[in-house]
């Protein structure tokens, strides 16, 4: 009954280690009724093992001190307070680390300069465009200019009491070749 | 999760106080060892998984305390020891008042004296099972023992603390 074995090989698998424990089922049946409130009253061991425990059981937990609990308290608090100083101080470094970072390269930033693909890109453009255009002048006069109507206009006779050119038609052929005989003014 | 840490400190704390009382035999002790251990629980509450706090605090409470009176033995021997417990209860006995001298009292001083000189595990599970009444699995969770280990290594505890105060009163009688 007083031994106090490590372990059980009951419970344990100790077995190998050579420790028999013979009481042992004997004292958990007996734990076990102690513990159910069955009747012992003809048990006086199992009686007075239950009326200490019921004594036992009588003992309350002291309260906590009130200067022990605020200790406690105050130590979580600090801690997350502590915390919050922590993250504050760490996104106020985070902050200039991306000022820092971001500055420099805005600083660094490619000035616009034209350079020599730009010019070459631009100079083709240019080409192009006047190619096109040339093609299409050429186009619209082939293809205008025969619809054309000769305009008529008569030489502004000035005052100036000089006689009319005697051929004028003689100038008209040598700017519009394309005019025809039949509408000569002679 | 300060909530539930302030949960826990109202709800045990002065469980875990007694425990560690009963152990030490000292009121100044037992609090260092509690307000430690409270606050290794905030420390560790993230880690621990929902449910298991109360056993890794009594656990470590009662660690707390072994590891006290190891030091405490090693550094002043185990009479000095002894005289130093008869002083702390003579003080935490004048600390109750008139009230101290009833027999009930009396009787009370001098349980609590029986369970301090039990051997270990014997005065935890006396404390953590028949004192405070905590259920055979987070017993045997904490003591890192079987439930039926549990049961049957506190009925015997139980009754070698019984026949201590029987012997006591006889000797008190005689």
């Amino acid at each position: 009954m007083n031994k106090w074995p490590e372990h059980s090989p009951v419970v344990s698998g100790d077995a190998g280690r050579g420790i028999v424990d013979e009481n042992f089922e004997t004292d958990l049946a007996a734990e076990e009724r102690i513990q159910s409130g069955t009747a012992l009253s003809h048990e006086g061991e199992l009686s007075a093992d239950r009326a200490l425990r019921a004594a036992l059981h009588q003992i309350n937990a002291p309260r906590l001190p009130e200067t022990l609990r605020d200790a406690v308290i105050a130590h979580s608090h600090g801690r997350e307070r502590r915390w919050a100083w922590l993250a504050t101080a760490a996104a106020v470094i985070l902050s200039v680390i991306v000022v820092t970072a971001l500055d420099p390269l805005g600083q660094q930033a490619p000035s616009p300069q034209i350079t020599a693909k730009d010019w070459a890109q631009l100079t083709l453009a240019i080409e192009t465009l006047n190619a096109q255009g040339q093609q299409i002048a050429q186009t619209t006069q082939a293809q205008v200019r025969p619809h054309l109507d000769l305009i008529e206009f008569e030489l502004p006779r000035m005052q100036m009491r000089i006689d009319p050119l005697p051929y004028p038609d003689a100038f008209r052929q040598l700017f519009q070749p394309s005019v025809p005989q039949t509408r000569k003014r002679l | 999760m300060r909530q539930r840490f302030e949960q826990l400190v109202d709800e045990h704390g002065g469980r875990l106080l007694q425990l560690a009382r009963l152990i030490l035999r000292s009121p100044s002790d037992a609090e260092d060892i509690v307000q430690d251990g409270l606050i290794k629980l905030w420390n560790q509450l993230p880690k621990l998984k929902p449910g298991s706090e109360v056993a890794w605090l009594t656990t470590c409470t009662r660690n707390a305390c072994l590891d006290r009176l190891r030091t405490l033995k090693r550094q002043s021997g185990l009479l000095r020891q002894v005289q130093s417990v008869d002083r702390e209860l003579e003080r935490h006995s004048n600390d109750c008042g008139p009230a101290a001298t009833t027999l009930r009292q009396e009787q009370h001083r001098r349980l609590h004296e029986a369970i301090g000189e039990l051997p270990e595990p014997a005065r935890s599970l006396i404390i953590l099972r028949d004192i405070q009444d905590q259920d055979v699995e987070s017993v045997a969770q904490t003591l890192d023992l079987s439930p039926n280990q549990v049961k049957v290594y506190t009925f015997r505890a139980r009754r070698n603390l019984r026949r201590q105060l029987e012997q006591s009163n006889h000797e008190q009688v005689a």
